[in-house]
């Protein structure tokens, strides 16, 4: 019994001065937030509902990832959504039936997603100025596009991909299933290789990196272009979930991909965190997302706006928490 | 020789910085460099180190010209600088520091930590170097920091290694310690430009010392053939025979107390402190860095929280809170951070010293300029600012001057207590006598002074009276006049001597 309760209280201990690294406390939370839900709600834990939040967390997830490359480098990246949005109307404007063309656009997509990234990085290597000024300029500028191409929400998806993409059975979909593929990569790339310790020492002090001899904007601008790759994956998924593109399909992902990073415990400072604080902190979103709908289904409300009023308050939370630690 | 530098000239905005500089190091060589703030010999190393570019003239190593354009570049000629400042990613282990940018990978370009860990562990036992890889960078104390920094440099199969200050922010163990690890880089043949304002540790380590005055190559002298005088009027180009003003021969005994403060204790840095000042009194704080005198001297302006204790100001009692209350009651603050908490680096002159008088003179809360000039101006005149205009930025000033304007920013308050952190920290000779002056001058005006201090001789000289802090309390307490430094270290270290009955 002894050791259990010193266990018990150097986690407690770990707790309240959370080291390094460390995303223990965001899935403490998780735990102790899943009681009282079940408690209350008790439709939450039936299959077919943890399929559907899988379903629904794998978008921000995505995005999530790329958001916490940004962050970790030291930057931030405030025009993911309207990249989403972007790409979903480039991929319903060009998009036909022939499957020849969906290959061609999707990649043609990517490869947009990849430019804008690039050009995030670039404005912010040629130009010198805070991360969250440009990006939210260029956000501007990809949502202006997006809504030149269309006013309202439109464009043509085939059938097909929206089947391809959104296939599930029992517990597996496509969705959830490419979003772990993409995380066990990014977070290989992240924690195993060399590009992944560049990332981590850039947002730590970039002075030092210089001096080894590594260019730093060159990794600052491949941050941004990952960022830029999957919001590109989340634009095609969102489109052809929706047989459409529009300007505002990615509007949620900017802050809800924030949230997601800092909830996780990545410093908005850069240097410290990682993905899987950001993949318990994108959990942690969905599944309040998921029980407020339940909530809002019983008794009839517009739930959108409790969303928004508790991702605010858990970003606010999440960053004064975070507050003094090293 | 390793590395030469010939006819090096470097200006920055018109000023010539460096001015036909010439100068060998050879492998296996202690060589120090020193010089006034301001001499040039920073500036030096950063173009050795390949960070700035030289205007005019040539690096040479092993007697061929080179091309040094960044520090990749310095560290493939074997160059290594260990800068004055912190250097390491606080996040990343001491071994992925040591490893960055050279990191080993294997199979699928996974970073291999094995082999980069035997490999660095074989470097650090080669050269004698102790240190914990596995501890985050950010956890090290200053001392273990250079130690990371020389082993990185170590790992870049270094030739010659420039140490800028390395014993700033380290004790005597450190400084011992460091000199060993020195010792073994000589014995294989690796040069060491060692730059330091501490004259005893040049004559302790360095084989030759060069000085540099005003940017200019001033000599190079063998250590064994010259003497700290010599060094000294060589780096200062006069004879500074009374770099601390004497202290007034009148008694201060029975003055009345200004301030007291009984039993007070912080959080975490402080305990039971109980100590006073009286009126025209300097009490000097020394002791160890980091025994909770700076602490002190924070939570008295209210920057720091204070959990227990009273302080009282000409007996009576009072509460400070929040630097507002302090300066309600008299009490200014220098702090040792002058960069971020003294001035508004990007400001002028003139604003910076109007900032905390500012609503001694305005009208409905417009600023009335006239007599914001004209208060500012005299100011300046009365503590010697050098300036081109009271529009200058402050930015661009000396430390001196610096240090100098944020005096001036209290003085309209008319404080009866100044509060100084390390009131010379980065401030030259010459502009050291100049502070000292003024503090003694501001004293005879009948305002009482605590200053923490880590300058031995600061300590020793200019106070009236002498605390020594150790693990948070007061240690000891001596008159000025009897303190030596022996005195002073004994109690810094807890094992205070009594002498003349006083401890």
């Amino acid at each position: 019994m002894k050791p259990f309760a010193d266990t018990i209280k150097t986690f407690v201990r770990d707790l309240r001065n959370p080291k390094r690294h460390s995303s223990k406390i965001i899935w403490v939370l998780l735990v102790v937030l899943l009681i009282p839900i079940i408690i209350v709600i008790p439709e939450f834990v039936r299959p077919a509902n943890i399929a559907n939040v899988l379903i629904q967390m794998a978008p921000l997830g995505m995005v999530a990832i790329g958001q916490t490359y940004v962050i970790l480098g030291g930057g931030i990246d405030l025009s993911v959504g309207s990249q989403i949005s972007l790409i979903s109307l480039i991929a319903s404007t060009l998009m036909t039936d022939s499957p020849l063309n969906i290959i061609a656009v999707a990649a043609l997509c990517l490869v947009c997603g990849v430019l804008f990234g690039a050009l995030n990085g670039f404005i912010l290597k040629l130009f010198p100025m805070p991360p969250i000024i440009v990006t939210l300029c260029t956000g501007y500028f990809f949502q202006g596009i997006a809504f030149a191409l269309h006013k309202t929400s439109g464009g043509y998806i085939p059938v097909a991909l929206k089947q391809v993409l959104t296939a599930n059975s029992g517990f597996f979909s496509v969705p959830f299933g490419l979003y772990v593929l993409l995380f066990a990569i990014f977070a290989y790339v992240l924690y195993r290789t060399r590009f992944g310790r560049y990332v981590y020492a850039l947002g730590g002090n970039a002075d030092v990196l210089e001096k080894s001899g590594i260019r730093i904007d060159r990794i600052k601008i491949k941050t941004y272009m990952v960022s830029g790759l999957l919001c590109a994956i989340v634009g095609i998924y969102l489109a052809a979930r929706l047989r459409s593109g529009s300007a505002r399909y990615g509007d949620e992902y900017t802050l809800l991909s924030i949230t997601a990073t800092v909830v996780g415990g990545t410093s908005m400072a850069g240097g410290l965190g990682g993905l899987t604080g950001t993949f318990a902190g994108t959990i942690l979103i969905s599944m309040l997302t998921n029980v407020l709908n339940n909530i809002a289904f019983r008794y009839n409300l517009q739930s959108t706006y409790y969303k928004d009023i508790i991702t605010g308050i858990l970003l606010i939370s999440a960053m004064y928490f975070y507050r003094n630690r090293k | 020789m390793l590395l030469e530098v010939k006819d090096i000239v470097k200006r920055f905005y018109g000023v010539t910085v460096l001015n036909k500089v010439n100068l060998g190091f050879a492998g296996g060589e202690v060589h120090a460099l020193v010089g006034e703030n301001g001499a040039g010999k920073s500036t030096l190393m950063k173009i050795i180190g390949g960070i700035y570019h030289a205007d005019e003239g040539s690096v040479l190593v092993d007697k061929t010209a080179v091309k040094i354009s960044n520090a990749l570049d310095a560290a493939k000629l074997g160059i290594s600088i260990v800068h004055q400042e912190y250097n390491l990613v606080p996040d990343m282990t001491v071994l992925e520091n040591v490893m960055l940018g050279k990191e080993m990978t294997g199979r699928l370009k996974a970073i291999d930590k094995e082999s980069s860990k035997a490999y660095v562990e074989e470097i650090a036992r080669k050269d004698g170097i102790k240190v914990n890889l596995d501890k985050y960078a950010g956890d090290l104390s200053s001392a273990e920091a250079k130690v990371a920094e020389i082993l990185r440099a170590c790992t870049n199969s270094m030739r010659l290694l420039i140490l800028d200050e390395p014993t700033a922010a380290l004790d005597d163990d450190d400084v011992a310690s460091l000199f060993s690890l020195i010792r073994n880089l000589k014995a294989r043949n690796i040069g060491v430009i060692y730059i330091s304002h501490r004259l005893d540790e040049v004559f302790h380590i360095c084989d030759k010392v060069s000085v540099l005055k005003d940017g200019k190559h001033v000599g190079t002298w063998e250590t064994g053939a010259i003497d700290r005088d010599f060094l000294v009027k060589a780096m200062v180009g006069r004879e500074i025979t009374a770099v601390f003003p004497p202290r007034p021969t009148t008694k201060r005994e029975g003055t009345k107390k200004i301030l007291c403060i009984e039993h007070l204790s912080d959080a975490s840095h402080f305990q039971n402190v109980s100590l006073h000042v009286g009126q025209s009194e300097i009490l000097g704080i020394g002791g160890m860095s980091g025994h909770g005198q700076r602490e002190l001297l924070r939570a008295l302006f209210g920057a720091g929280k204070i959990t227990s204790g009273t302080i009282s100001i000409e007996g009576k009692p009072v509460v400070v809170k929040h630097p507002a209350d302090a300066l309600k009651y008299g009490m200014a603050f220098l702090s040792d951070d002058r960069r971020n908490e003294g001035l508004a680096q990007t400001q002028s002159v003139e604003r910076n010293i109007a900032y905390p008088s500012l609503n001694r003179y305005h009208r409905n809360g417009m600023v009335r300029t006239k007599v914001q000039h004209a208060l500012v101006g005299d100011l300046i005149d009365r503590l010697g600012i050098k300036l081109a205009s009271e529009r200058q930025i402050v930015q661009n000033l000396s430390g001196g001057n610096q240090q100098r304007v944020v005096l001036a920013k209290w003085l309209p308050l008319n404080p009866r207590i100044l509060l100084l952190d390390e009131p010379t920290l980065g401030v030259d000779v010459g502009a050291k006598v100049e502070i000292y002056k003024i503090l003694r001058d501001l004293v005879s005006q009948g305002i009482s002074i605590i200053m923490v201090t880590s300058d031995m001789l600061e300590l020793l000289n200019i106070s009236d009276r002498i605390i020594v802090f150790y693990e948070g309390s007061v240690s000891a307490e001596y008159p000025g006049e009897v303190a030596t430094e022996e005195i002073i270290m004994a109690a810094a270290s807890g094992k205070p001597m009594a002498i003349g009955g006083m401890v």
